[in-house]
């Protein structure tokens, strides 16, 4: 059993009618990378700040480290926080920045020279002590940030889109950077971001959020291959739900307008969704074969992958994964053939909505 | 090379700029310039006498009245603006602080006394102020004073009417810096220890001074040329450098003498000026 960092109990906010909050429970373990995922307004950035104390409950209590802290001001509960904004203080050096929350906790000289050094090493940019905010690019900007942050040993670790404003590549960059810091540090980290891509990347756990609630929280494979529901499968990645019967007799499911995917499960209800991906759809040409007769709608070409839309029998449209060009062997508005390949299944197909 | 509708556009911003150019050029150089040779001119009977002489800046230089009256228009021009900053960081900080739906009526709020002609505040500061103000007349009637306080007509007057009339520009000043402060700088102190006093010290201030010396070179420059609040609040007790261009002037018709009092003023603001540019790039931080 992993010990529980930070324990947010029953947490009800309010914005004027908004429901930020909505009877929220999350416990957060010690050490681990931890991502609320939802859109903008669900509710993500809002749970954060009531963890940090940027923001009061309305009902609920947070816990650190056991001990309640739902009464205390931001500056009693030992956090670090990243925001999506540049939030270096502009007129001070970046030693200056890294060393302000040693300085305001009253660390010898030595001590704060030492953590300074530190973590320019952790970041790894060591040769910036100097400068200021402005003179550093935005990516350098959010790791001098995140050194800040963790300069003081901080708790628990806020990272409020911290990636929001940079550039895509500069992006994966950095979230490369992000969890290799989470492991070198030690820290526990609670990340939020609307991007699923890199909630997946880099989380031991996320929670996909909407509307205040929690929807699902769990690690990434299973929020990728068994949403609890429609909106957590809709939201992470491109997908397919196609609602059909389980044939238990015959150990696989029944499409609706035909086809047969054999795929023996256990203690499966008869009515159950399959969660079809790109990447569990292999097209082959007309003909033979034993797939699901399908027509071609879209070839689209995507960097060393090619995407294929197309349209089964039934009406449900779905989207073909391949390596490499697009073959010759599928033409628009041809007849293929789509064969189903480990396809997951979510469950309960009543909770579905 | 220029293409046709290049120079089309050209003509098109000299002519709408023309009108302004024509009107700064008449109303404020020309007569900038013919003060500046006036004062060089002398003086007898009211007659400005033609010739060349630096006796003018010499008499400002030789009687020691003059320096009084200058160091005392400095004084108080100092004293409006340090009281301009400590009364007008809290409203400003109130200001930028509110909800920006709030902040267009807190803007007017602040700005709305500029709608009043100054003579008139002055004349009701003296209803509230005078031997028979509200003030006096109140305090009596408590019991709280036999004799009524001297609250106008005095450097007193003087400094709490300059203080209400310059303190818009204070405050506009201030809260403009303030509202361009990132409220996650103030939140990042916050959460790394800081109280609200250090935050204030370490973060806010720092970042504020821009507007701080914006606003105090503005209030002190427009206090040094005040003349309507000298007069009237002031009175007769004190001496003020306006009030003395306009006696010099008007009264005694040395016109030369009050020129070269009005250009020693003129060089101080413009110096004030130059002064403020060196002090704001200390705190360019963004560029």
């Amino acid at each position: 059993m992993d010990r529980i960092k930070v324990s947010a109990r029953n947490i009800v906010k309010r914005f004027g009618t908004t429901l930020a909050a909505d009877d929220v429970s999350l416990d957060i373990r010690d050490g681990e990378f931890l991502t609320l995922l939802g859109e903008s307004g669900c509710g993500k950035t809002t749970l954060m700040r009531i963890i940090a104390g940027l923001e009061t409950v309305d009902s609920g209590s947070i816990h650190i480290d056991g001990q309640d802290v739902t009464a205390l001001s931001p500056r009693e509960r030992n956090l670090g926080m990243v925001f999506q904004q540049y939030s270096l203080f502009p007129h001070m050096s970046v030693a200056e920045n890294i060393g302000y929350g040693l300085r305001v906790k009253r660390k010898g000289e030595q001590e704060i020279r030492a953590t300074i050094d530190e973590m320019l090493e952790l970041v790894r940019l060591p040769d910036l002590r100097e400068r200021r905010p402005a003179q550093l690019s935005g990516g350098q900007q959010q790791r001098i940030a995140l050194a800040r942050a963790l300069a003081t040993r901080p708790s628990l670790l806020m990272l409020d889109e911290p990636l929001g404003a940079l550039d895509l590549k500069l992006r994966r960059q950095l979230q490369a950077e992000l969890k290799r810091i989470h492991r070198q540090s030690g820290t526990t980290f609670l990340f939020v971001t609307h991007d699923q891509d890199e909630a997946l990347f880099l989380s031991d756990r996320v929670a996909v959020m909407r509307a205040g609630r929690i929807e699902q929280l769990d690690d990434p494979t299973r929020i990728y291959c068994n949403p609890v529901n429609q909106f957590v499968a809709d939201f992470v990645g491109s997908v397919t739900l196609l609602e059909c019967e389980y044939d238990a007799a015959r150990g696989g499911i029944a499409l609706e307008g035909g086809g047969f995917v054999p795929m023996p499960l256990e203690h499966a209800p008869r009515r159950i969704t399959l969660v079809v991906r790109p990447e569990n759809v292999q097209l082959t040409p007309a003909g033979g074969g034993d797939g699901l007769a399908c027509k071609v709608e879209d070839i689209a070409y995507q960097a060393g992958t090619t995407l294929y839309t197309v349209r089964l029998a039934s009406g449900a449209a779905l989207i073909s994964r391949d390596l490499g060009a697009p073959s010759p062997a599928f033409a628009l508005g041809g007849d293929a053939r789509a064969k189903l390949s480990n396809c997951t299944v979510a469950f309960p197909h009543q909770g579905m909505n | 090379m220029s293409t046709a509708t290049e120079r089309n556009r050209n003509w098109a911003i000299w002519a709408l700029l023309g009108p302004g150019l024509v009107f700064i050029a008449g109303l404020l150089l020309v007569p900038i310039i013919d003060m500046t040779v006036i004062s060089f001119r002398g003086e007898s009977f009211g007659q400005i006498l033609p010739g060349f002489t630096l006796a003018n800046y010499a008499s400002l230089v030789r009687d020691s009245t003059y320096a009084q009256i200058f160091l005392q228009t400095f004084a108080a021009a100092a004293l409006v603006t340090v009281l301009c900053i400590l009364l007008g960081f809290p409203v400003a900080s109130l200001i930028a602080d509110a909800p920006a739906r709030w902040r267009g009526l807190l803007y007017f709020l602040v700005a709305a006394p500029l709608l009043v002609n100054t003579v008139v505040r002055t004349y009701g500061w003296l209803l509230i102020l005078g031997r028979k103000g509200v003030i006096n007349e109140t305090l009596t009637w408590a019991g709280a004073i036999d004799q009524p306080l001297a609250l106008s007509g005095n450097y007193i007057g003087l400094i709490i009417g300059g203080t209400q009339v310059f303190l818009p520009f204070m405050i506009l000043s201030i809260a403009t810096s303030l509202i361009a402060i990132d409220r996650c700088l103030i939140e990042s102190s916050t959460i790394l220890g800081a109280g609200p006093v250090r935050t204030f010290l370490e973060v806010t201030l720092p970042l504020a001074m821009p507007g701080v010396i914006a606003g105090s070179v503005l209030v002190f420059s427009l206090m040094l040329g005040a003349f309507v609040t000298p007069l009237i609040l002031g009175g007769t007790a004190v001496k003020y450098v306006s009030v003395a261009v306009f006696t010099d002037a008007l009264v005694l018709f040395n016109l030369p003498r009050a020129t070269a009092l009005a250009m020693v003023l003129l060089l101080a603001v413009l110096l004030l000026y130059a002064l403020q540019k060196r002090a704001l790039r200390r705190f360019e931080y963004y560029a």
